[in-house]
Formats: structure tokens, sequence, C-alpha cells
């Protein structure tokens, strides 16, 4: 089971490259449409995520959560990080 | 052909579109394309391992300088073939149409051609499109499919007027971060022949079906490189068909597809990011794109076509109240709280700093959403809008739809067509206090607005040709308007008056036996099979000579285009239907 913080902080730097963001400015209550993610990112997001991270993801866990926090909290409900 | 060396090369590659090919090199040919010569290009299709592959001689009477070609090792992906390609091109700029269903705007190839020479390492790109009432890959979940395409496409005339195509294809598919921000990836792009060999061409490690994210990573792989230069065409487009496509009609799959080609371009190139170097926009738009263009991009500010409108934005009182009173029937002066309250759409919890920063966008973040917001409403494309409900105006219809209602209402007038107006599903009643107050500034005393709605919502759906269409009040409340509600909007605006009409109840029990005489302009926006054919079979025949018969879901929905077709059919009604946006179509009684 993959490491929360280190999701949180992968997660974070992912959106600062892919946005082109300060990651200072993701914080874990920044909602994904006001830092500039729209869905195709966020599906982007779940490829890039189950490459780096060697697992599986149902893409649709990334549109139905609106914050890095609510993901993860998803995330973990989901098993697939502890 | 010729002998002359051709100025540009296009690859087109083409899989299975027995249909949408002839369309696409149609759209390529010298008849079609504008301020190029035959001689100055030349088309490569290489097929990619279809059953029947296309033949040269199907498209001799193109006039187009044309091959065709199987590639002899066909692959899932594209990207060898495309490759293949590159190397039988001839010309010193070469451009790529990775799928062969998208179709091309009528000055493309001259617009590239001249975008190409403001720089010597010129990336030239371009915006893509998709044909019908929103992304393929959600509207075909929906019923959208090529029989619905093809009605579209007979509604525009695309022949003789290419530029056409923007108003029946309102999702811009490339321009996910913005009109002026990166490109996701280019569709149809040219190179000088120099970068595409210094860049490999695509890269084959690309094997995913459909190639994945090979042409985003071909655009940033050239815009990374040292010295090139983006250039983006403005007021041309390429725009899709529906056609099966491994990535824009992968319906449910869709999002399975796309994560698919993220994971497998991350596994290549390590990270993701998508290049935003500074960029050139090439211009001028030509006079004929501007008209529909400007629609997409200036959120309807620009000048109408002439023969859709009558009345024109003017210095004089009467133009300035219906252009502000098409503003606020769209609610296009409130768009920033709209804006606003769509950040917190999906939201648990309203967090306080909306009170007192994002309602007033204090921070100054909703510019952008704002500007898109602007042209959503112009286009009347709401509903088709994630994280967005149904306009807080008065009307869901655009300011198209606006536009051509104002012509048909004051074009009724001026040809004296006897009858009345009458609008059956309303909603908020826009539309018809639009014409009653068309009607009244004109003079007339004798004609009456009729509206005709359950003002309760949709029936839930009865015919099979509606089933799974239930758009009734219990799921969809905001569509269920109180008969109160819209008299009250009418007497807001100051008209109301006894020559408005309410016919309230479903079509079905009203409209039969209706008092409504003669009818100069028939808005039918009932969504439903049953609606249109109801409000068909019993008003038609009242609609005078010369009268208007306007269908606003013709393009959006494919059961009331079923009716209106049986119907037409069943009637042998010749004239032709014209769309008159992506969604509304109308044709005038003979």
């Amino acid at each position: 089971m993959l490491k929360a913080d280190v999701v949180r902080a992968w997660i974070t730097d992912f959106l600062a490259s892919l946005l082109h963001v300060d990651p200072a400015d993701i914080k874990g209550d920044s909602r994904f449409n006001n830092i500039g993610l729209d869905s195709v990112d966020a599906v982007v997001m779940a490829g890039a995520m189950e490459e780096h991270f060697n697992t599986e993801i149902d893409a649709t866990l990334f549109l139905r959560n609106s914050t890095v926090d609510e993901l993860l909290a998803d995330l973990q409900a989901n098993g697939i990080i502890g | 052909m010729s002998d002359k060396t051709p100025e540009l090369s296009l690859i087109v590659i083409s899989y299975e579109m027995a249909r949408e090919l002839p369309r696409t090199l149609y759209s390529l040919s010298p008849q079609y394309q504008q301020g190029i010569a035959a001689t100055d290009y030349e088309v490569i299709v290489i097929d990619n391992g279809s059953r029947h592959p296309p033949k040269a001689e199907d498209f001799a009477d193109l006039g187009l300088n044309l091959q065709i070609h199987s590639f002899p090792d066909p692959a899932p992906s594209p990207v060898r073939a495309i490759n293949h390609g590159l190397s039988l091109a001839a010309a010193p700029l070469v451009g790529v149409n990775i799928d062969g269903a998208r179709m091309a705007s009528p000055g493309l190839l001259d617009a590239c051609r001249r975008a190409a020479r403001t720089d010597p390492a010129a990336v030239v790109t371009t915006l893509s499109f998709q044909i019908g009432p929103g992304p393929q890959w959600i509207t075909m979940q929906q019923g959208y499919d090529a029989a619905w395409e093809d009605r579209l496409l007979a509604g525009i005339d695309w022949q003789n007027n290419g530029y056409r195509l923007f108003d029946i294809s309102p999702f811009a598919e490339n321009v996910v971060r913005g009109w002026f921000g990166p490109l996701s990836e280019s569709n149809l792009l040219f190179l000088p022949r120099g970068l595409w060999q210094d860049l490999g061409g695509y890269d084959p490690a690309f094997e995913s079906p459909g190639g994945g994210a090979a042409n985003a990573d071909l655009l940033w792989r050239a815009l990374e490189r040292p010295g090139t230069r983006q250039v983006t065409v403005l007021g041309e487009g390429v725009f899709h068909q529906i056609h099966g496509g491994t990535h824009t009609n992968a319906g449910s799959d869709s999002l399975e597809v796309n994560k698919r080609a993220a994971k497998e371009y991350y596994r290549l190139r390590g990270r993701i990011r998508v290049v935003d170097a500074e960029r050139s926009y090439f211009g001028p738009v030509s006079r004929a794109a501007s008209e529909t263009y400007h629609r997409q991009l200036a959120a309807g500010h620009a000048a109408a076509r002439e023969d859709a409108t009558v009345v024109r934005m003017g210095p004089d009182a009467t133009g300035r109240y219906l252009d502000l009173l098409k503003a606020v029937l769209l609610n296009e002066t409130g768009l920033e709280t709209e804006v606003a309250l769509d950040s917190l759409r999906g939201a648990k919890e309203v967090p306080p700093a909306f009170w007192t920063e994002t309602l007033y966008d204090v921070p100054g973040k909703l510019a952008l959403a704002l500007d898109e917001k602007r042209r959503i409403r112009a286009r009347g494309i709401d509903t088709l809008t994630a994280n967005a409900g149904p306009p807080l105006g008065y009307t869901m219809i655009g300011r198209q739809r606006l536009e051509h209602l104002q012509w048909c209402v004051t074009t009724a007038l001026a040809e004296g067509v006897a009858g009345d107006v009458m609008e059956c599903g309303v909603w908020r009643g826009g539309a018809s206090l639009f014409m009653k107050a068309v009607l009244d500034l004109s003079g007339d005393r004798e004609r009456t607005v009729w509206l005709a709605d359950s003002f309760a919502g949709l029936p839930p759906p009865s015919y099979p040709e509606d089933q799974g269409m239930d758009l009734s009040r219990e799921h969809f409340p905001s569509l269920a308007v109180s008969q109160q509600r819209v008299e009250r909007a009418f007497a807001d605006f100051g008209l109301l008056d006894a020559r408005v009409r309410f016919l309230p109840g479903f079509f079905a029990d009203t409209l039969a036996d209706c008092e409504v005489g003669q009818l100069a302009v028939l808005r039918l926006d009932g969504d439903l099979y049953s609606s249109t054919m109801q409000a068909l079979e019993a008003l038609y025949d009242r609609v005078s000579p010369g009268g208007f018969i306007v269908i606003d879901d013709y393009g959006g929905l494919g059961q009331c285009a079923q009716a209106v077709d049986r119907f037409r059919s069943a009637r042998g009604i010749t004239p032709p239907i014209t769309m008159i946006d992506w969604t509304g179509a109308y044709w005038r009684k003979s």
C-alpha cells in the first residue's frame, strides 16, 4: 500500500508541473478547478499516477473529488494508500 | 498532375473511413480551399489497414494532387503510417492530419502556408472542433451518431460555405486551457521538412491504438526544440466527424483510453508538462470566417450574418433596446455572479471566503472562467457544459438563436406573412418575451404571442422514441417553471397585455383543439419526440405560406430530429432545413 505523504507530495509536484504553478500554491484544500485543473487533466493525472506507482486506479476517482485532500481520502477509502 | 514541386504536402491518415474521408478530401480540394492553387499542394493519404482501402480514382473529380497509399504494415497506432507518409512528401512544408475524419475550413491550407512564412522554424498549429452538440465521447452516449451528424451537415451547405462548420461545432477540442492558452495538441499541423527530419517524425514507441499521446508528444518535442516558434492559425479549423475513433469516439471507455494514453506518455517521457512557450497567432481572419468564427471566439459580439439578422446594433434606441433585452434575457450582464456560483458546484460546504472574496472575484481569478462563460452563453451551450446548470437568465437558447428569431419575426412583419407567433415549450419565457418585444416595437397591434407549456416541466417519456429521456420535473426541477412566473416576467419587462396568451397543459391535451388561428412564426422547443410530433401535427397546417418553423432541438436531441424528419417525410415537405447554430434549425413554409 502506498504512503499518503508520498502520494501527496507526488500529486503536488505533478500538478505544479502540469499547470505551471508554484507547488506552494497547491494546498490540500485548493479546489482543482480554481488552480486550472480540468477533467481531462484529472484523467491524465490518473494515468501518470498508475505508471509512477505501478498500481491500478479507476479514473472516475479523480473526477469525483475536487481537492487534494478529498482525493487522498478517497484513495485511502479505496485501499490504494494507507 | 503537374511537374511543379508543391509548396505544401499534407499527410492524411485513414482507417475505415468510407463515410468520412470523401468529405475530408473534398474539404482539402481546390474547389473548396480558397487562396491556394491546385498545383501549390499535394495530399498524401496513407490508409492504415482498412478492409476496403480508399482508391485514388474515386476522388479523380476533385482536381486534387492526390496520392493514396495502403500502408503495408498496418498497426493499431498510426504512427508508423504517418512516418511512411512523411517519407513520401515532396514539399518544403509538410503537414499531418493524423485523423482523416477531420474536415478543414476553406482557408486552412493557405493560412497555414502564410503562417509558416512568418518564421523559418514555424510550428504551425490549428484549432480543432468536434461536429455536433458537444464532445463526441459524451454525445455518442446520448445517441449522437453518423445519421445525426449527416443531418447537421446537410443543414449548413458546407460545400459552399465551409465556415458554417463552426456553427454546428460548438465544442473546441484542443483549447482546454482557454483560447490563448497552450494547445493540448494540434490535430493538423505543419512543420518545415527539415524540422520533421530533426525530430525523426512521430515516435514509434507510441504503440497505443490511435497513437495514444503521440500527437501531443510530437507537438511538445517540436516546441521544445531550440529556435522553433509556435504559430497558431486563427479563423480556420479542423472539424472532427464521428467515426468510432479510438480517442474522440471511445464513449464510456473514454476515461480509460485517455488514462492509458497518459500512462504510456509518462512511461516514455517520465513527466507530463504541457509546453507553454511564447506563441504567435496568425491572421488576418477572412471576412467569411470572421462572421462565424467570432461567434465562437468573441462570444457572439461579432456582426451576425446578413441573412440572419435585419436589425443590427446601432446608435438608434430601438437597436439598443433589443440588444440590451437580449443581454438581459441571456443574463449576459450577470455572468460574473454565475461564474462565482459555478465555483461552488460540487462543493460539500461553502467556504467562508466565498462571500467575502470569490463572489466579487477579489482575487481576480475568475476572468478565464468568465470569458468561457460568455462564449458558452452566446452559443447557448450551457446545458452541454459540465460543472454548470441552466443559465440564470430567461432563456437558454443563446444569442445566435435569439438573433435568428428576431430575423424571423421582422421578416414575417416586413413581408406581411399573416398570423400570430407561437412558442411551444417556453421554460422561463425568454424567447417569447423577445418576440413580443419585437412585435411591439414594430407598432403591431394585431398579432398575439402564444405560449404553450405544461408550466410544470416535461412529461415523462411515453413514446418508444423517447425511452430513456425522462426530463420530467422529478429529475429536472429547474425545467419546470410556473405560468405565474412567466407572466410575472412579461409584466416585469412591461410586455404583458391581452395579446400574450397562455395554453397551459401538456401538448397532447391542449394543442389539437386550441384557439390559435394562423401563425407566422412557430417555435418548437419541446425536446421530446412526442412533444415535437404533437405540436407539428396540431399546428403545422396553421402556419401561413412564407411562415417560419423553428426547431430548437433539431441538432441537439436525436429524438426531436426524428420527429421532424418523419413529419416532413409523411407530409412531403420539401423546403430544406437550415441549421441556425449547433442545435437550432428552421425552414419556411412554401
